[in-house]
C-alpha cells in the first residue's frame, strides 16, 4: 500500500530532521566555529537552522520513498513508534541541555 | 504608515503568531476529538490536520520574521538584563528550537489522516495517529506556555 510507505518515509524523515535540529542546536552552542558557520548560510543561525531541518525532511522522505517497496502495517506502526520516542527524548534534550548551560553544569 | 507598516509591526507580528498558533493548537485538539469518536468519516480527520498543519506552518514563519527581525535586538537585551535572564537562556532558546519538531510531526499526522479510519485501525496506526496528535497538542501548550513566559519577563522583568 503506497500511502503506509509514504507514513514510514515521513515519520523517518522527521525523526532524522529532529534529531539534527537537537544536533545543531546543542552543537552550535557547544562549538562557536558551528553558530559563524550557521549564522554566515543565511544571516541567521535559527533561520539556517530552520532551513536546514525542512530540507533535510524533504530529502530523507523523498529519498526512502523511492527505495522502498511496499511495507507493512508492523513497520508503519514501528516507524510512528520511533518518531514518538524520537520526539520526546529531543524535548528532553534541548530543554535540559539549557537549563544545564544557565545553571553551568557543564 | 502604509499597511507593509503596519503588517509588519511587532505587535501585529505578535498577535498574528500567536492566533495562528492557536488556530493550530485547537485544530489538532478538534482531530484528537474525532479520533475519539469512532464514528468519524476521512474526511473529518483531514480536515483538522491540514488546518492545524497550515495554521503552525504560518505561526511558524510570521514568529520567525518576527524573531529574526526584532526579538535579539529589541526583546533579548531587556529580558537579559531584567530579573529573570533565565527566560531567555531557557525559555526562549528552549522554545524556538522545539517549534522546529511541529511541522515534521504534524506532516506526518496528514498522511495518517489521509487513511480512513477502518484502514488505520485495520493496520493498527489509530493509536499511533492519537499518541501523535496528543505530543503535537502538549507541545504547542508547552510553546504557548513558553511565550508567555518570555512576555511576562520582557514585560515586567526590567
Amino acid at each position: 500500500m503506497q500511502q503506509l510507505t509514504r507514513i514510514i518515509a515521513s515519520a523517518h524523515a522527521a525523526s532524522v530532521s529532529i534529531l539534527l535540529t537537537v544536533a545543531l542546536t546543542i552543537g552550535s552552542e557547544l562549538s562557536p566555529a558551528l553558530k559563524t558557520w550557521l549564522t554566515g548560510l543565511t544571516g541567521h543561525h535559527w533561520t539556517s537552522k530552520s532551513i536546514i531541518s525542512v530540507v533535510v525532511y524533504g530529502i530523507v522522505f523523498a529519498a526512502l520513498q523511492s527505495m522502498m517497496g511496499e511495507r507493512s502495517a508492523i513497520t508503519a506502526k514501528q516507524s510512528i513508534q520511533i518518531l514518538v520516542r524520537v520526539t520526546c527524548l529531543s524535548l528532553v534534550l534541548v530543554i535540559g541541555f539549557f537549563v544545564g548551560e544557565y545553571f553551568h553544569w557543564f | 504608515m502604509d499597511i507593509i507598516s503596519v503588517l509588519t509591526a511587532k505587535p501585529v507580528l505578535i498577535g498574528v503568531h500567536l492566533g495562528a498558533a492557536i488556530i493550530g493548537i485547537d485544530a489538532f485538539m478538534w482531530l484528537l476529538g474525532k479520533l475519539t469518536d469512532k464514528s468519524s468519516l476521512r474526511s473529518d480527520r483531514l480536515y483538522p490536520a491540514i488546518v492545524g498543519t497550515g495554521a503552525f506552518v504560518f505561526s511558524w514563519l510570521v514568529g520567525g520574521y518576527y524573531y529574526v527581525k526584532y526579538y535579539g535586538l529589541v526583546v533579548k537585551p531587556v529580558i537579559k538584563a531584567g530579573v529573570a535572564p533565565w527566560a531567555h537562556i531557557i525559555v526562549m532558546e528552549s522554545k524556538e528550537h522545539i517549534f522546529l519538531f511541529i511541522i515534521p510531526l504534524a506532516v506526518t499526522i496528514v498522511l495518517l489522516a489521509i487513511l480512513n479510519p477502518t484502514e488505520l485501525k485495520k493496520h493498527q496506526l489509530d493509536s499511533g495517529l492519537l499518541t501523535l496528535t496528543v505530543l503535537v497538542v502538549g507541545i504547542g501548550f508547552l510553546i504557548g506556555a513558553f511565550g508567555f513566559i518570555i512576555s511576562a519577563a520582557a514585560r515586567w522583568g526590567a
